[in-house]
């Protein structure tokens, strides 16, 4: 675990270089500032101007605040990975004791403690929707696992870090799930079920619901273990 | 000749990293949400999407490329290249922005479905990417890693972006005008016939940007690989 933290700490003097920090830290409070006094701000303008209101999306907004600390996170350590592999800093890990598990628990399990503690004090500081506490919860932690798994795919289909910019791409369709909740009438949104934020959508629409839930977390931790799997035969 | 060299091997180079696959795949996901848009709103949302996606993949894109030639040494190889700087920086714009003219282009053909004046969306959605490819590229040779470009690129990008949607969404001002932005939103909004005639001022602007943008990356591109390999002859 020492050594998992040490290697953590070299991965944050890297991104701290870089100036991520800065933005990882506030972004997602100012984003959540912004869309908890923007948003019904410009609803209000729309009601009185086009007798039009954006109310019943406050929970699809309240779903895309939760899972955009998460995907945030994710590509940050992605990208630092990608970059210690185009390096050849990431096959030196791989003779020292904080080799596979270890270097992933560091570079993506270590952020991500911060992405849900983040995702979740956000979500109950800024939330436009009546959302209960285990909803709050059950949603971060599902937004927290899917952040996980858009990292373990970038780190493992992209052979460099132009190809995991190309993969980033592809993080933004992880919200689809999402709207598809709202957009799309039952039984067709469950086509999206098998992306993890189809689960966040569904337990803010909802409400917590033990199943939903458990599908949430099922979906993400065989998304998981698929991209790991591939991960690990890679390195 | 050296340009139309530099030009296929970055096509090259493109393909083979997916990035035509992906915008294929990206257009087709914009295409299903347009046919999901209702109509009377359709034409805006395509004017937004190809402004804010396609147009502006190559910023994305190019601190990337530029990073990974960068780390692959091939900076190094500058001193002895016969490519001038400005078919190099021209090279690498020129080639994201077919993907960019291509990717609208299918967008409006296949997600509008009716006529438009496709020439004259080709031409600016190809002449504004050469100009946001440009301003990538020069962010990109401050660059140090991938997530230092993305965090240098904010500013500038949303220096381009909030201009021209907040003329798209009505609010007009001549301080907006100056945006080279603008100028493309305007441009494939005609197209769309979903805004005014562009004004020769609105050509005049993509034009001094990419002039501006040619004229600083033909000196601080050379400059930074210099710092990184050989000084040229």
């Amino acid at each position: 675990m020492g050594r998992t933290m040490k290697l953590f700490q070299i991965g944050l003097r890297q991104i701290a270089k870089d100036g991520m920090l800065f933005v990882l830290i506030p972004a997602p409070f100012i984003v959540g500032l912004a869309f908890r006094f923007g948003i019904p701000l410009t609803n209000r303008l729309a009601e009185d101007m086009f007798s039009f209101s954006f109310s019943p999306w406050y929970g699809l907004v309240d779903g895309f605040l939760v899972m955009l600390t998460p995907l945030f996170a994710a590509m940050i350590a992605a990208f630092l990975m990608l970059e210690e592999r185009d390096e050849d800093i990431g096959a030196f890990y791989q003779i020292t004791p904080v080799e596979g598990y270890a270097y992933l628990t560091a570079r993506i399990g270590v952020p991500m403690l911060w992405a849900f503690v983040s995702s979740l004090a956000v979500l109950s500081l800024f939330r436009l929707s009546e959302l209960s506490w285990s909803t709050i919860l059950s949603s971060s932690v599902i937004s927290t696992l899917t952040g996980i798994s858009m990292s373990m795919m970038v780190v493992s289909f992209a052979a460099n870090r132009v190809e995991g910019l190309a993969l980033s791409k592809l993080m933004g369709i992880s919200f689809l799930g999402l709207f598809i909740v709202w957009f799309a009438p039952a039984p067709y949104s469950f086509f999206a079920s098998f992306l993890p934020s189809f689960w966040v959508g569904k337990v803010i629409m909802d409400g917590t619901h033990i199943i939903a839930f458990a599908l949430g977390l099922l979906s993400c931790a065989i998304w998981i273990a698929f991209f790991t799997r591939k991960f690990m035969r890679r390195i | 000749m050296r340009f139309f060299s530099a030009l296929k091997g970055d096509i090259r180079y493109h393909i083979k990293y997916g990035f035509y696959f992906l915008y294929m795949f990206i257009s087709a996901l914009y295409i299903i949400g347009l046919f999901m848009c209702p109509y009377e709103y359709k034409g805006f949302a395509a004017s937004i999407i190809i402004l804010t996606d396609p147009a502006m993949l190559g910023s994305f894109f190019i601190g990337g490329i530029w990073l990974l030639e960068r780390q692959e040494g091939l900076h190094r190889f500058w001193g002895i290249s016969p490519l001038k700087p400005l078919e190099y920086v021209l090279s690498k714009a020129v080639s994201l922005a077919f993907i960019s003219a291509l990717s609208a282009v299918l967008i409006v053909a296949i997600g509008l479905q009716e006529t438009h004046n496709y020439l004259l969306l080709t031409a600016s959605v190809f002449m504004g990417s050469v100009v946001f490819n440009i301003i990538g590229l020069i962010i990109a040779s401050y660059a140090r890693s991938v997530n230092h470009y993305m965090l240098i690129a904010i500013p500038p990008v949303t220096l381009l972006t909030v201009p021209s949607l907040l003329t798209a969404f009505g609010s007009i001002h001549p301080l907006l005008e100056i945006s080279p932005g603008t100028a493309l939103w305007r441009m494939i909004g005609y197209s769309l016939g979903i805004a005014d005639t562009p004004v020769l001022w609105v050509w005049g602007v993509q034009v001094l940007f990419a002039a501006l943008g040619l004229y600083y990356a033909n000196c601080r591109i050379p400059a930074a690989m210099q710092t990184e390999g050989n000084q040229k002859a």
